[in-house]
């Protein structure tokens, strides 16, 4: 029997299924990896470990014990620790405070703090390499401190499974390898370790063990080797090779200036630095991608573009400056987000929600353009008068793009359009690209992390890892150059 | 709490000296009538600090304050006015009363989420105050129960039973919100999923917290009791008293335990000074708690604080 | 008797019925409980009892400036409560569900306190439009309370048209479904608020007017009203507009039934009691989902 046991986990949210019937064990002295791209249900998972979430229906036997559906803290008696992607210390306390609050018992008649508890808490700040710093406050650690910090939360409670949220998320790659040393050295005999994470590369040298998920299902599981060789895991990440639309359109080298102009933008998340000094020029009338795993900083930059993020640079649209404008002028002005997200209007109907798309157009205008839409994704003509929370994800994404182009929109953002979808739908997909090209009225900017499916269709592609470009140059080029790299 | 023992021995030496110099003012010619202002501030102040181990460390707005102080205030009256017991007993039976009822009222109530825990203490006090009047033959219904006893009549005496009270609620809160209860406590309010994940029960801690909260309301409510001598319905058990009390607490500074007696008292004086206002008073004191709330979060003593930290 | 509780039952369910529906579309939209909401309808009220008392103006331009006090007060809490509160103070989802009910509650007393200043705390009723009696199942029942009875369904069904089939009112539902998205689809959501804030404090103005000619108001009986409002929807279902007019229907009948029956000096307590125990067994409340 494995320490950790977990059997057909199934949680749904709503219609969504979220984790679909996941097994997966880990044993003590063990590092099992939890991969998959945004959306794929890995962190959901972890969520029903922790208890954060009740199962729907499975069960997850810790030592034996069956603790599916306990309340957290019971879960945290047990001996399962985790570390949030996100911290949030307590900012009046100072950093040994907030650790000696980990070493507290689960009881309102202690008072006092012990030797034990103290020197406990003193041990977990030297082990994650903040010795020294136990008299500051929160707001004065750098932000992979932060990361530290809670860590050694995790640790002072000497956990014998511990849970680690995308732990490299938002480090610079120096950071990443020493947060990976301080990884392989919490790994003892009598520890399990899982690390959920969706950058397969980073984690493979690390887990002993990897699980990759995707649309809340298990696709591979194996030596982290095994995984990264695994052909499911491999569409997932990099899209299928069979898919020939799109594949003979003819790259043009634009000699328009660009649509727009990116200088130099930076954006923060607190003391997170999301994106540095990226700089991109979009192709007018042409598809341009920036690609890159998830967290890279796609949806940073896209909507810093759209003005829902704050950001220091320069964006330029059409020779015209649009920073700092509120984001309904800059959708209003011809620059329409269509986000990974969707944001679609869940209780209302498709019409509705393209409606709402056009609804600064002219009654004669809109009309034409919804037979436009209507055109390009028959689907929704269909679906008229469904609801649009009742809709597949397919059609989710095709009425998002829908609702973006009933704006008649001059640029077109859309965030990873491919997501978690099947083949056909994204067959769909690639051909309304494409005949949004040959229409020549928009351009096109494109964030995925399927590097084939956005080599295929843009003319220039920008490769962005830990919010910076790493390489830039026509598409033809990027495959040979680049592909590799990636995985 | 260890390694920060200057921290909070500086703050109890503080307490001390300000309670002890604050003991001395009938004596230095302060006037009857300045005096019984001061201790109805003093009784607000315990108040305030009771509702704020709640709102600033737990995390819950609890609009029903009343409702533990009017628990208090009316059991010790109701048992001095049959002559069950003495005026001390019937005290701790006021606070022993609003410890019971906090806890029938919280257990359910914590166990929901959002804005319903505050519903559900505003409503506790509506119900409480109807049901006091449909049985008015007992309570009195709006004109309240007239307590035979006192405790002293003197108002320096009084003074200093106000201010002796006060000071042992700051001393007691204070010590428990620097100790690991209150670390805990402040950990669930600020983000009770983490707090979970460390493995705190949070319903047992904010229950225990309700109840702390509970005592020293019904404590002060019984003991303000037999100092008014009567216990009515718009005095301790009124929706718009808990609202004072919440201006107390902000004006003065939301999680510092001291905080809430500074807006107390600034309270009692001002609405003293702004009497000629007549209604405006009132309006004049909730707009001034709105000023703070919106350009310092932290209080008047928050705003000290601010100064002495760098961040 | 049981006509008689029946028949005002209908009458006061209705009233009801159009004094929540703002507070319930407010709560949709912007996802604030106004606590101030009782003391918006007194003061609207209030300001027709004046015009048409003291000021001697025709009752229905002063029902009409009174509606209008309800816009008023509506945008000014917009502008110098929630918005302020919002952009001023760096809030986490949880603080500012606390503040929200912090600051609207001050508001509520410096609102009271002005009425009561200018006009008095003492409760005040607004004269019946149309005098003369009709009888409903032998039961003798003003005109003008059938018409209030009226009018409050009428305006209930205007909002619905409103919403569901005029482009302004489909921008106010997809702000409460999305708002993101509709920020997306290039609308200023600033606008979108001050618009739901105006419709709000006219629906608060008018059902404060006609609940100044039924039950009659007074500037600190507004925290009572802000609790029966927030009874109601809860009750129904925070959100769920559907389920507040039935709430609304379920209040309505056991405030009269307890007033005829028991004693008219604790109409509001059964329903009170029946919220605290709806909120423990099913804190979605009756008809709201999740």
């Amino acid at each position: 029997m494995k320490f950790l046991e977990a059997r057909q986990l199934t949680k749904r949210f709503g219609g969504l299924t979220a984790v679909d019937k996941v097994d997966f064990d880990v044993d003590k002295g063990e590092i099992l990896g939890l991969i998959g791209p945004n959306g794929s249900g890995k962190s959901t998972t972890m969520s029903l470990v922790m208890g954060l979430h009740k199962p729907d229906a499975g069960s997850i036997h810790l030592n034996g014990v069956d603790i599916a559906g306990w309340a957290p803290n019971r879960i945290a008696g047990m001996g399962v620790s985790m570390v949030f992607q996100h911290s949030r210390p307590l900012q009046q306390q100072t950093v040994l405070q907030n650790v000696l609050l980990a070493c507290l018992p689960n009881k309102v008649t202690h008072l006092r703090v012990t030797d034990a508890q103290r020197d406990r808490a003193l041990e977990s700040l030297r082990l994650v390499g903040l010795g020294g710093m136990e008299e500051k406050f929160p707001s004065e650690l750098p932000f992979a401190g932060l990361r530290r910090l809670e860590v050694a939360k995790a640790l002072a409670r000497d956990p014998d499974l511990l849970l680690l949220d995308e732990p490299f998320a938002g480090l610079s790659a120096g950071e990443v390898r020493e947060f990976s040393d301080l990884i392989r050295n919490l790994r003892s005999a009598g520890r399990a370790l899982i690390l959920v994470d969706h950058n397969v590369k980073s984690v493979a040298a690390l887990v002993d063990r990897a699980v990759a998920m995707s649309s809340g299902q298990k696709i591979a599981e194996g030596s982290p080797r095994e995984v990264l060789a695994n052909a499911d895991v491999r569409r997932v990440y990099l899209g299928s090779q069979s898919e020939t639309v799109g594949a003979n359109v003819r790259k043009r080298k634009s000699e328009a200036s660009p649509v727009l102009i990116v200088k130099n933008l930076n954006v923060t998340y607190g003391k997170a630095q999301a994106l540095s000094n990226i700089s991109i020029d979009v192709v007018d009338r042409g598809v341009t991608a920036v690609v890159g795993l998830n967290g890279a900083g796609k949806t940073s930059l896209f909507n810093a573009i759209a003005g829902l993020l704050p950001s220091r640079g320069e964006i330029a649209f059409r020779q015209q400056s649009i920073a700092g404008t509120p984001a309904h002028e800059i959708a209003r002005s011809g620059i329409v987000l269509c986000p990974e997200s969707r944001e679609l209007f869940g209780d209302m109907s498709v019409h509705e929600n393209l409606q709402l798309g056009g609804m600064h157009l002219s009654s004669a205008d809109k009309r034409e353009r919804l037979d436009f839409v209507e055109q390009i994704f028959p689907r929704l003509g269909e679906r008229r008068g469904q609801y649009a929370r009742t809709l597949s994800g397919g059609e989710q994404q095709q009425l998002a793009i829908g609702r973006a182009l009933m704006m008649k929109p001059k640029l077109l953002l859309i965030d990873e359009p491919t997501l978690g979808l099947a083949p056909i739908v994204m067959d769909i997909i690639s051909e309304s690209i494409e005949t949004l090209r040959k229409s020549g009225e928009l351009s096109l900017l494109l964030a995925e992390q399927n590097m084939v499916f956005a080599s295929r269709h843009a003319d220039s592609v920008y490769l962005i890892e830990h919010g910076a470009i790493e390489w830039s140059g026509p598409a033809d080029q990027f495959v040979e150059q680049v592909g590799g790299k990636i995985l | 709490m260890a390694g920060n023992t200057f921290s909070i021995r500086r703050p109890l030496i503080g307490l001390a000296i300000v309670s002890l110099a604050t003991a001395v003012l009938p004596y230095v010619g302060l006037q009857e009538y300045s005096l019984s202002i001061l201790t109805l501030g003093l009784f607000f102040a315990v108040y305030a600090m009771s509702w704020d181990l709640l709102f600033g460390y737990a995390g819950e707005a609890n609009f029903g304050a009343t409702f533990l102080i009017g628990t208090g205030a009316y059991t010790a009256a109701l048992m001095s006015s049959n002559g069950v017991a003495t005026p001390l007993i019937c005290v701790a039976a006021g606070a022993a009363g609003a410890v019971v009822a906090g806890a029938v009222l919280a257990f359910p109530a914590l166990r929901l989420r959002g804005p319903y825990f505050g519903l559900v203490t505003l409503v506790a006090v509506l119900i409480m105050r109807q049901l006091i009047i449909l049985f008015s033959d007992k309570t009195g219904g709006e004109i309240g129960v007239a307590v035979p006893d006192v405790i002293a009549i003197e108002a320096a005496t009084n003074f200093h039973i106000a201010l002796g009270l006060a000071a042992v609620t700051a001393l007691v809160l204070y010590l428990l919100v620097k100790s690991p209860f209150g670390l805990i406590l402040e950990a669930i309010g600020q983000d009770s999923v983490n707090a979970q994940v460390l493995g705190f029960n949070i319903v047992k801690y904010k229950l225990t917290a309700f109840c702390i909260s509970a005592f020293f309301s019904g404590l002060a409510g019984g003991l303000m009791t037999f100092y008014l001598g009567t216990a009515s319905t718009n005095v301790f058990v009124d929706a718009s008293v808990g609202v004072q009390i919440i201006i107390a607490a902000i004006v003065g500074g939301r999680r510092t335990v001291f905080g809430p007696i500074l807006g107390a008292l600034f309270m009692a004086i001002a609405s003293e000074y702004l009497r000629p206002l007549g209604s405006l008073s009132e309006l004049a004191v909730a707009l001034i708690a709105l000023i703070v709330l919106f350009f310092l979060p932290g209080g008047l003593l928050g705003l000290v604080r601010l100064a002495r930290r760098p961040s | 008797m049981l006509i008689q509780v029946i028949v005002s039952g209908l009458l006061i369910s209705a009233i009801y019925a159009l004094a929540t529906t703002g507070f319930t579309l407010l709560y949709g939209v912007s996802g604030i409980l106004n606590l101030a909401h009782g003391t918006t309808l007194a003061a609207s009220g209030i300001a027709t009892w004046y015009l048409m008392g003291t000021a001697q103006l025709n009752p229905l331009l002063a029902i009409a400036l009174g509606t209008l006090t309800g816009v008023a007060i509506g945008l000014l809490t917009f502008v110098l409560i929630i918005r302020p509160l919002r952009t001023l103070m760096k809030l986490s989802v949880a603080d500012e569900h606390v503040f929200m009910l912090v600051a609207t509650l001050l508001w509520t007393i410096i609102l009271q306190e002005a009425l009561s200043y200018l006009f008095g705390d003492v409760p005040v009723s607004v004269p019946q439009l149309v005098p003369g009696i009709v009888e409903i199942f032998g039961v003798r029942t003003p005109i003008s309370s059938v018409l209030v009875a009226g009018l409050s369904w009428c305006v209930i069904a205007a909002l619905w048209f409103y919403v569901s089939k005029t482009r302004s009112g489909q921008t106010i539902l997809a702000a409460s479904i999305n708002p993101k998205g509709l920020t997306l689809c290039g609308v200023n959501l600033n606008a979108v608020h001050i618009v739901v804030w105006a419709i709000y404090g006219g629906l608060a103005g008018l059902a404060g007017v006609l609940v100044a000619m039924i039950l009659g108001v007074s500037p600190s009986g507004g925290l009572e009203l802000t609790a029966t409002a927030f009874s109601i929807v809860v009750l129904g279902g925070l959100g769920s507009v559907g389920g507040t007019l039935i709430a609304a229907n379920l209040i309505g009948f056991i405030e009269t039934g307890t007033a005829y029956l028991i004693s008219p000096s604790v109409r509001t307590l059964p329903a009170l009691i029946i919220l605290i125990i709806v909120l423990y067994v099913r804190p979605q409340g009756l008809f709201g989902r999740r």
